[in-house]
């Protein structure tokens, strides 16, 4: 059965109200086909929703580069959100298409959007917490079972090279959920990972210490001055290793507690 | 009619390891569906095998927010599909729906926007549904939206449109005491009456959430409590259609989660003392 004309017409007109408010004359009677005396008022809601829901969507997936770059996130979301039509029913994939929407709106800033690439490979990754099926395993009996590839002493005496099977995997993303509470556990070993997707397996490999430390420093609202300095780090040196990140996949970065953060180096 | 499941919760990532580690007294849970169907690139099956572990536990009822039943646009198959690969695999007690539309000419607007409520949409949406229900296997019920405009076009009231709609498609009803409450105060009319005109028999659940105000507005939020207005509207609700399954919807600012059993234990008091009222 197709659908009635007149539904689609009136659809065709809402989709626009909505996704083009700018572009109604909604004080006139471009509105007649809502019902008085509360048309306008009524369409400005949905398409004030509509703008609201998919900044929030974008501002969850990256909060590092929202943190960055501030009032210019707004509106670079609203650019994006005015080029990009969201194709899938499932939300979370909205953003997919961010990263490289940055990369050629600041050119003059590519580690931006190698941030971006960093954050979504980092969600798609931690995508497993919202439901996260693990046994809430202690850290250091989940790090037992890994295979321990090899030390690497380079990058500093806590670092290790780990391939975890899927199921050990989501025991430790799911310890990495209380990431924030690692402070608290000054007991806990702690390790640096990288990891990406090989092979329909992931593969976890050390990286930089640092890496977890700088990054929760901008997801709470540190400069990226202030951050890189804090971890002795150069732009230039940033920008390479978000270069590597982002093509590579996520840090997952955790550091030894017996090392202080400032003694970590990638070099 | 309806299994009558108790009052239920639904199920958001935020109390996902407390549901797991603790198993609190919740009577069933409702999963909104397509924060569990797997994506191209993999997603999900994490959270499956989570849901699976919850299943074991509490009864399941899957919510959809993005079928677009009402939409212009030929149903999505391969949303479908990834509905019935969920509903085959968790047999849910219950499969639910909006009577809306959230996309046209392929693009998605995430939002349940309204229908106009007119004679030829009704056929329109209840041979959808009936497509929905003959592809999943089962019967579903069908949930009224909170809204903002009203079509000029409309011939129907709102719970004209819905009685007419359970009659013709068989579908069953999943009232929202919450956007029952918001779209009276939007648009003007008395709530008993929508409750009145609804046929008590195919009502198979009932959703509770809160809103919030905006200017001459309610926004339906499910950010805030339940408010005294709706918790009397349920009582009502309640009256004429029975302890029928409850669940409560909460979407923003969470409160812990003992929080949300008080108000789920609220219901469950206003179910006995309407029920005991009833028996008199």
């Amino acid at each position: 059965m197709s659908a009635p004309s007149e539904l689609l017409a009136v659809q065709r007109r809402f989709k626009t109200l909505i996704l083009s408010p700018d572009k109604q004359d909604s004080s006139s009677a471009d509105l007649n086909w809502l019902a008085p005396p509360r048309a306008e008022q009524g369409a400005e809601i949905y398409a004030e929703a509509y703008g609201l829901r998919m900044s929030q969507e974008l501002a969850m997936r990256f909060p590092c580069c929202q943190n960055l770059l501030s009032e210019r996130f707004t509106s670079l979301a609203r650019d994006y959100l005015n080029q990009t039509a969201s194709l899938s029913p499932l939300l979370q994939l909205f953003g997919q298409a961010f990263p490289a929407f940055l990369a050629q709106a600041l050119p003059a800033e590519p580690w931006l959007g190698e941030l971006a690439r960093y954050e979504w490979a980092h969600f798609e990754t931690l995508h497993r917490q919202e439901a996260i099926a693990g046994t809430f395993l202690p850290l250091d009996q989940v790090l037992n079972q890994a295979d321990h590839q090899a030390q690497n002493p380079s990058l500093n005496q806590g670092s290790f090279v780990l391939k975890l099977n899927p199921t050990l995997y989501l025991q430790l993303s799911d310890w990495l959920l209380d990431a924030d509470t690692l402070s608290k556990k000054p007991t806990q070993q702690v390790v640096a990972l990288l990891i990406w997707k090989h092979a329909g397996c992931l593969y976890h490999e050390s990286r930089p210490v640092a890496a977890y430390h700088l990054l929760k420093a901008l997801q709470s609202g540190q400069s990226l001055e202030r951050a890189c300095e804090t971890h002795g780090l150069t732009p230039e040196q940033l920008h390479q290793w978000f270069s590597d990140w982002g093509r590579k996949g996520v840090i997952l970065g955790f550091a030894p507690a017996s090392i202080p953060v400032s003694q970590a180096s990638d070099t | 009619m309806f299994t009558r499941l108790g009052l239920g919760l639904g199920l958001r990532k935020t109390y996902f390891r407390q549901l797991l580690t603790e198993s609190p007294a919740i009577d069933w849970l409702e999963a909104i569906s397509e924060n569990f169907m797997s994506t191209p690139a993999g997603w999900g099956d994490p959270a499956l095998a989570a849901l699976e572990r919850l299943r074991e536990r509490y009864p399941l009822a899957l919510h959809g927010v993005a079928l677009s039943l009402g939409s212009a646009d030929a149903l999505n198959q391969n949303h479908l599909k990834r509905l019935k690969d969920l509903v085959d695999r968790f047999e849910p007690a219950v499969v639910s729906e909006h009577l809306c539309w959230t996309s046209l000419d392929g693009q998605e607007l995430h939002d349940l926007l309204p229908l106009p409520l007119t004679d030829s949409v009704l056929n329109y949406v209840c041979e959808r549904i009936q497509q929905v229900q003959d592809f999943l296997g089962r019967r579903i019920l069908i949930e009224n939206v909170s809204s903002y405009v009203v079509y000029a076009e409309s011939t129907y009231s709102e719970w004209d449109f819905l009685s007419e709609l359970v009659k013709r498609s068989d579908c069953g009803l999943l009232v929202d005491v919450n956007n029952i409450y918001v779209n009276s105060v939007n648009h003007g009319f008395d709530p008993l009456q929508y409750l009145d005109a609804l046929p008590a028999e195919r009502v198979g659940q009932m959703h509770l959430a809160g809103h919030r105000q905006q200017g001459d507005w309610l926004i339906d939020t499910h950010d805030q409590p339940v408010c005294e207005a709706v918790w009397t509207l349920y009582g009502e609700a309640v009256k004429r259609f029975g302890a029928s399954s409850t669940n409560l919807e909460r979407d923003g600012e969470y409160p812990p989660l003992a929080e949300l059993l008080v108000e789920l234990e609220r219901a469950r008091q206003i179910q006995a003392e309407v029920s005991h009222v009833c028996a008199i």
